[in-house]
């Protein structure tokens, strides 16, 4: 007989497989268990139980050939009770109890899953709920996260969370909200809605000086959902694209922070701790993108044109070497799809660079409410300063310094600005 | 599944245009299809009275409760399989470009 202190040692074994089955496979599990049961909000009560169940089960009895398929099932039969039970979810069994029982009665035997996560991700990004609440359905069902990690990764308490996820599971249900993967027709739309689901966590990652294990999260599900794309469909290529921004961007994550935790600007990082496996990736699936679109003469989506600027400023030995030329007419070809006032700043910035600060003030002129964005004035000082009117440049730092988010950018750009105007001409700057 | 289509006048709405108006082919479209339960327009809110009963006594006053510049202009009663095949429905309705179509499902008692 098993000491207490060697089984307690068993169900910590348990419990760590079990967490990883259920962090590896989440979206499989719900995605069945979801197909079954059709209520979203018993799916996921009959998953969480299914779990507690198996911690227990498991430490008696092993752990079990296909752990998953065990869960799917288990959940799926606690569902039924629980759809069976709760005498205010009747109507709800009245109305799919055909479907739950069908469901039941064809998988059961063979802990057959299937594989309805594409249905699944598509459901969590339905545009009939708000982009914060595609976000947290998106990580809690497909990625497994609890409400908790949620709330720390997106500045809100567990609690609101946990109402926003209820809400959302409830208005799937009450809406009418389909399980389903759309008609072709729609297809386009919704899968824009997944791609920005997952570039949504993966710039909350991004922010500041980054959150590496949340890009690495939207890393895996920008995976996912590329994986579960059938190649022939063309939105594919731009979850190739995003999936191709992602890593290019995250490629830098251990060259973007100092010693002392400072940010250190892209032409000063240390290009040898940048992932050259990630950029590599990254620009396989770019000209594999570009190919594509070449050959089925579509124009290239937005991810995939961030995603080759970004290569092109990761790609030269040396900050130096930068093709400022090719930036700068990617910036343009993007501005082509949206007229966005920070992407239109971008643009001027390297075609600055490119063909010489005058195109670069004519670009930035376009900027739509420019007055009120420290990076309009920002890039606008910088380009009248290459331009040599020196003085036009002192007030356009000063006016960007005023309107900076943070203390950093302020004291930057002060400092510019001082530089400019010379020594002793501290005052009322930046104020 | 039934749904309302609550069709209202938006400030941000598409100005009316005539010619466009295809509400005629909308409405026989979806009543070829059996889809279409019930809907008709509604006098506009000058016309509309509002009535309350407040500790037994009956508050009736003239026009809507809240003063707006968006008000329900219509309704349809339809009856379709989800939410995806309602929003189409409502996507197609002419108002939807000149005004906004809210789309509530049908709550059964």
């Amino acid at each position: 007989m098993p000491s207490p202190r060697a089984d307690s040692g068993a169900q910590a074994s348990v419990a760590t497989t079990l967490a990883e089955v259920v962090a590896a496979d989440h979206a499989r599990i719900m995605a069945a268990v979801i197909a079954s049961v059709t209520d979203w909000q018993v799916a996921e009560d009959a998953v969480q139980d299914a779990c507690e169940r198996a911690l227990t089960a498991w430490t008696h009895g092993g752990v079990p050939a296909n752990p998953a398929g065990w869960l799917v099932t288990t959940a799926r039969r606690r569902g039924i009770d629980l759809l069976r039970r709760a005498g205010g979810r009747e109507s709800t069994l009245r109305r799919y109890g055909t479907a739950v029982d069908r469901g039941l009665l064809a998988r059961e035997p063979e802990h057959e899953i299937g594989d309805d996560r594409l249905r699944l991700v598509l459901t969590c990004a339905h545009p009939a709920l708000s982009l914060e609440t595609r976000v947290a359905l998106t990580l809690r069902t497909v990625l497994g996260w609890t409400p908790a990690d949620i709330a720390r990764s997106f500045l809100t308490t567990e609690v609101a969370v946990q109402k926003r996820l209820v809400r959302a599971r409830a208005k799937i249900a009450h809406a009418g909200i389909p399980y389903r993967v759309p008609s072709p027709a729609d297809l386009p739309e919704r899968i824009d809605g997944v791609l920005a689901v997952v570039y949504l966590v993966f710039t909350t990652g991004y922010a500041d000086l980054g959150r590496a294990e949340l890009m690495a999260e939207a890393v895996r599900l920008g995976r996912l959902v590329r994986e579960l794309l059938d190649p022939a469909v063309p939105e594919r290529l731009e979850a190739s694209g995003l999936l191709a921004l992602m890593l290019a961007q995250q490629s830098r994550q251990r060259a973007r922070v100092g010693p002392d935790g400072e940010a250190v600007l892209l032409d000063r990082q240390d290009r040898s701790a940048w992932d050259h496996d990630a950029i590599s990736e990254a620009e396989l699936l770019v000209h594999e993108v570009l190919q594509h679109a070449a050959h089925r003469r579509t124009p290239v989506g937005r991810y995939t044109l961030q995603a080759a600027i970004a290569l092109e400023h990761v790609r030269p030995q040396s900050a130096d070497e930068t093709d400022w030329g090719r930036i700068a007419h990617l910036h343009g070809l993007l501005n082509r799809l949206d007229d966005v006032p920070a992407q239109r700043i971008a643009w001027a910035v390297a075609a600055g660079r490119a063909h010489g600060p005058r195109r670069g003030l004519e670009i930035l002129d376009g900027v739509r409410n420019g007055e009120s964005s420290y990076l309009f004035h920002a890039a606008r000082a910088d380009l009248l300063e290459a331009a040599g009117q020196l003085a036009d440049a002192a007030a356009a730092y000063g006016r960007a310094a005023a309107l900076a988010p943070g203390d950093t950018e302020r004291a930057a750009l002060t400092a510019k600005q001082h530089a400019l105007v010379g020594e002793g001409a501290t005052g009322e700057a930046g104020r | 599944m039934q749904f309302v289509l609550f069709v209202c006048t938006d400030p941000t709405g598409e100005p009316y245009d005539d010619a466009s108006d295809d509400v005629e082919r909308w409405f026989s479209v979806l009543q070829e299809r059996g889809k279409h339960l019930a809907g008709d327009r509604l006098r506009p809110v000058e016309d509309a009275t509002t009535v309350r009963v407040r500790g037994g006594e009956r508050l009736v006053t003239d026009g809507p409760f809240a003063e707006t510049r968006e008000w329900i202009a219509g309704f349809d009663l339809i009856e379709v399989g989800d939410l995806d095949e309602a929003i189409e429905v409502a996507a197609a309705h002419p108002m939807a470009r000149f005004g906004r179509i809210e789309v509530r499902p049908v709550w059964p008692l």
